[in-house]
């Protein structure tokens, strides 16, 4: 699939990465049900090739589910049963705050690129994604995209997005989820600098979700260097903080925000879901290709 | 206590006014750098994990070590002072002897750095403030600092005065006083009192060679002939080449020699003047004999050239007078005549009163003109005339100074002849005085200061009312000297030295004596000396008395004496010597060529520059481990 330089496509990654891409896939901690067929295993038994259980023959079951070998061994009728792969639903959420727009490269962009290659390896594996941009609720969505021809109208949907207002991570799921949605795989790419801190996504829980959580943090946010007093300013509330930066309260900072991000990932392995960490210096490539595999949420 | 050198009313406003301004720039302070981060959020916790009851402590103390930094940096950069703590007293003593004079490397006297110093230190006191030389130029009283910049400003190198500390003003309370002495070290000043006086050295050591003697000395063998010695001495810790020259004025060179001179090192030396042409004796300018000496990176000019006034060449024509007869007429100018300086003449009273030839002297031999004569004279045995001192009695015996002098009969008088300092007088140079007997005495009425030798009592030689002195003396009084006893009768003319006390007598007249040099400093002249031109034509001040005419001859050089008969007459003064040529002899350390004054306690500046660096590095500790905020 050729990608010109000058497509969505192009602004976000080449066309070897997305060719990449291709190969991969996504990957949910649960078994979840899919509406269509797909490429992901679900517990719903249909007419995969993939061997799952046998079950006693009912009348109505098509014979040529029944495993004759079995009938011989055992003197039953047991049909073969087989796991369905179906399509796996991925909600994107994009953090399209205004605190995303800090650092260089900016958040948001190494963030939309995350999105656009979960997206685009979704759509190659015939899944059914939602992009969601939020910051104080949903600004901007594009619902239930599915396969590798969709690939483009998601790239072309997130190159258009401009970050801007406060983050509710929250109300957008609130939101979000107010409609009926399968259950599916939400993958959140965001700072994670919202007051509301990670029970923000308490409601992914009770709707059954698998939740990916992908916090990016900008290296100035990690380990500041200011060397005066200064006036910190929130992007996106304006509220003002003064500092003395001296060392002693950098190296307090570095733990504090050291801090908030482990909570964030113990506040998602208690809930059995997945958290990887993104520094806006790690080559997008390798993050794609080397944590998201390693940690095994792509394959 | 003093803050850059302001009256405290001043220094009041002053730190009302810092205190505007630092209140001005508070409030005016800029707002911390605003810096955009994508959320407070963590900031908000940093801030928050603070322990909130300490903060205000924490910024409290960084304030005060901040504010302790600045204030001491400021009263160290203002020149604080604590000289004055207290109310102490300030005394400034500046050293202006000669040795001052010398120059440094960068160009400067010792003395200008002397005087820098102390304008440094000068208002460092509120209570009191003195300022001194040691040359009496400038006595101990207490100023403003305006006036005491005035007075140092106008202090100045007195080459020929004796330097000696200022007595300390009897009120003064020396346990709170500070006593600055701001010297080279080459003078010996006595301290004046008990107070501990703290040394300023301004001592650096220089190279200076320099002229320390050039005087006329008669040859001995022959009391005609003059020699000039001349003595150069190199004052410095290490050797110098130097160029000597002698020339009269404006003349060609009679000596030009090279010395090398080893540090410390004299060298001495004669110049024969026979055959030399200097002043013929009838010249009314004489002409001086000039040595100077030069070499390389020389830091005392003052001792470089020495002037000399060599004896009149020629024989003094004397006219022995009598009253026409008799042998001791002959004897006295066949004595006379034994001097070679002396072109005798024996004439009657007659002869004198119908010729009058030219003659230097007179002298009359128990006989006197019925009225003072028009020529220094002098005047043996003498008889009675108005116009010299009334004969009280004949005879005696007398003692002069400590020898007892034997007068023969028919003595009648005497009592002592005291211990008057006239023992020194020159006429007697030379005389045994224990073999003198008088034989025969006459007592004059004579007031005191008319007597050269004796006393009033018994005056053995008298001197007319305005007789001549150093300096030659005006025609128109001319002098005369008087005998007291008579030679016929005397066994002085069988002494030896009985023609030696005439020449000398004779030539105590004046324009036929040789000129004699004087030391540079305060001279006592003539009454009839009009003006005093100096060594560069300057006329230099006098004070005139009806005995005297003061006049402080400082600077070595011919000085140029014009009388109020029109008589001009000149007189050499120098050198200096050899404690102002070396330059360098001194206990004091070496002065800091910054011109840094080194006190006995450590300059408060420093210790206020050390308590701010101190402070400040607390600071930033403090500050960098978040102790502070």
């Amino acid at each position: 699939m050729p990608v010109a330089a000058s497509s969505p496509a192009g602004e976000l990654f080449d066309h070897e990465f997305l060719r990449k891409l291709e190969y991969l896939k996504l990957v949910a901690r649960r078994l979840l049900p899919g509406a269509f067929k797909g490429e992901h295993r679900s517990r719903k038994r249909g007419s995969g090739i993939e061997f799952a259980d046998y079950r006693p023959y009912v009348e109505g079951d098509p014979l040529r589910d029944v495993d004759w070998a079995a009938y011989l061994r055992f003197d039953k009728l047991l049909v073969r049963l087989f796991e369905e792969e179906g399509d796996l639903p991925i909600y994107l959420f994009l953090d399209a705050s205004r605190s995303m727009e800090i650092g260089d490269p900016m958040k948001f962009d190494y963030a939309r690129k995350v999105v656009a290659a979960l997206g685009a390896v979704g759509l190659f594996n015939l899944d059914r994604i939602s992009v969601i941009a939020y910051a104080d609720g949903i600004r901007e969505q594009i619902p239930k995209l599915r396969g590798p021809s969709q690939v483009f109208r998601a790239l072309g949907f997130l190159s258009k997005i401009e970050p801007g207002g406060e983050t509710d991570l929250g109300k957008a799921i609130r939101s979000f989820f107010a409609a009926p949605a399968r259950r599916g795989l939400v993958v959140v790419v965001s700072d994670f600098l919202d007051a509301a801190g990670p029970q923000a996504l308490d409601l992914i829980g009770p709707l059954r979700h698998d939740l990916l959580a992908v916090q990016v943090w900008s290296p100035l946010e990690l380990r500041p260097s200011f060397a005066s007093r200064i006036e910190v300013v929130d992007a996106e509330t304006g509220g003002r903080v003064r500092i003395e930066a001296t060392p002693a309260l950098l190296r307090r900072y570095r733990d504090t925000a050291e801090s908030h991000s482990q909570e964030l990932q113990a506040y998602c392995r208690s809930r059995g879901w997945s958290y990887l960490r993104a520094e806006t210096t790690t080559p997008f490539e390798d993050l794609i290709l080397g944590a998201f595999r390693q940690g095994r949420f792509l394959r | 206590m003093t803050f850059v050198h302001i009256a405290p009313w001043l220094g009041a406003i002053a730190v009302l006014l810092c205190a505007a301004v630092f209140l001005g720039l508070y409030l005016l302070k800029p707002p911390p750098q605003a810096v955009i981060v994508p959320s407070t959020l963590v900031w908000q916790r940093v801030a928050d994990q603070q322990p909130r009851r300490n903060r205000w402590l924490r910024w409290l103390v960084s304030l005060l070590i901040a504010t302790a930094t600045g204030v001491f940096l400021v009263l160290a950069l203002g020149g604080l002072e604590r000289a004055n703590a207290g109310g102490r007293d300030l005394v400034l003593i500046i050293d202006n002897s000669a040795t001052m004079a010398a120059r440094r490397g960068d160009g400067r006297t010792r003395l200008d750095h002397a005087k820098a110093q102390a304008r440094a230190r000068l208002d460092s006191s509120a209570a009191g403030l003195y300022l001194a030389d040691t040359t009496g130029d400038f006595g101990l009283v207490t100023l403003s600092r305006t006036k005491a910049r005035e007075r140092l400003d106008r202090i100045e190198v007195r080459l020929a005065r004796t330097a000696r500390l200022p007595p300390l003003p009897a009120d003064l309370d020396l346990e709170r006083t500070d006593v600055l002495l701001f010297t080279d070290g080459v003078a010996k000043l006595v301290p004046s009192s008990a107070a501990d006086i703290e040394t300023v050295s301004a001592l650096v050591p220089a190279r200076n060679a320099g002229i320390t003697a050039f005087r006329a000395v008669p040859v001995p063998a022959s009391p005609d002939r003059v020699e000039a010695f001349l003595e150069v001495a190199n004052g410095s810790a290490t050797a110098i080449e130097a160029e000597l020259r002698v020339a009269p004025e404006d003349g060609a060179a009679i000596l030009e020699r090279r010395l090398e001179l080893a540090a410390g090192e004299t060298w001495s030396g004669l110049l024969d003047l026979r055959g030399i042409a200097l002043t013929p004796r009838d010249s009314r300018t004489p002409t001086a004999l000039v040595a100077t000496i030069t070499a390389d990176g020389d830091a005392l000019d003052a001792d470089d050239r020495a002037f000399l006034l060599p004896p009149p060449t020629g024989a003094i024509a004397v006219g022995v007078v009598s009253a026409g007869s008799g042998g001791s007429t002959s004897r006295l100018a066949s004595t006379l005549a034994l001097d070679d300086r002396l072109e005798v003449t024996a004439l009657t009273a007659q002869e004198l009163a119908t010729a009058s030839p030219r003659f230097d002297v007179l002298v009359f031999d128990r006989w006197a003109p019925d009225a003072p004569p028009r020529l220094p004279s002098l005047l043996v045995a003498p008889p009675r005339r108005d116009w010299l001192p009334k004969i009280v009695a004949n005879g005696g015996h007398v003692s002069l100074g400590a020898t007892r002098l034997r007068v023969g009969p028919p003595a009648a008088v005497i009592g002592t002849l005291g211990n008057r300092p006239s023992v020194d007088q020159e006429s007697v140079t030379g005389l045994v005085l224990e073999d003198l007997e008088i034989q025969r005495l006459t007592v004059y009425d004579v007031p005191p200061e008319q007597i050269l030798l004796g006393d009033s009592s018994s005056p053995l030689l008298i001197a007319s009312p305005q007789h001549a002195g150093a300096s030659g003396n005006a025609k128109a009084t001319p002098p005369w000297l008087l005998f007291t006893f008579d030679p016929e009768r005397s066994n002085l003319p069988l002494h030896a030295e009985y023609p030696i006390l005439l020449a000398g007598l004779v030539e105590h007249f004046g324009p036929t004596g040789p000129t004699p040099q004087l030391a540079p400093g305060l001279h006592e002249l003539e009454p009839s000396v009009r003006l005093v031109r100096g060594p560069t034509g300057a006329v230099i001040s006098t004070v005139r008395s009806p005995a005297s005419v003061l006049a402080e001859l400082e600077r070595p050089g011919i000085y140029r004496l014009a009388s109020d008969s029109g008589a001009l007459s000149a007189l050499a003064v120098g050198p200096l010597g050899s404690a102002v040529t070396f330059i360098n002899r001194s206990t004091l350390t070496v002065a800091d060529p910054s011109g840094a004054t080194r006190g006995r306690r450590p300059p408060l500046r420093s210790l206020l520059i050390g308590a701010a660096l101190l402070l400040g590095a607390i600071e930033i500790v403090t500050r960098s481990q978040g102790w502070t905020e």
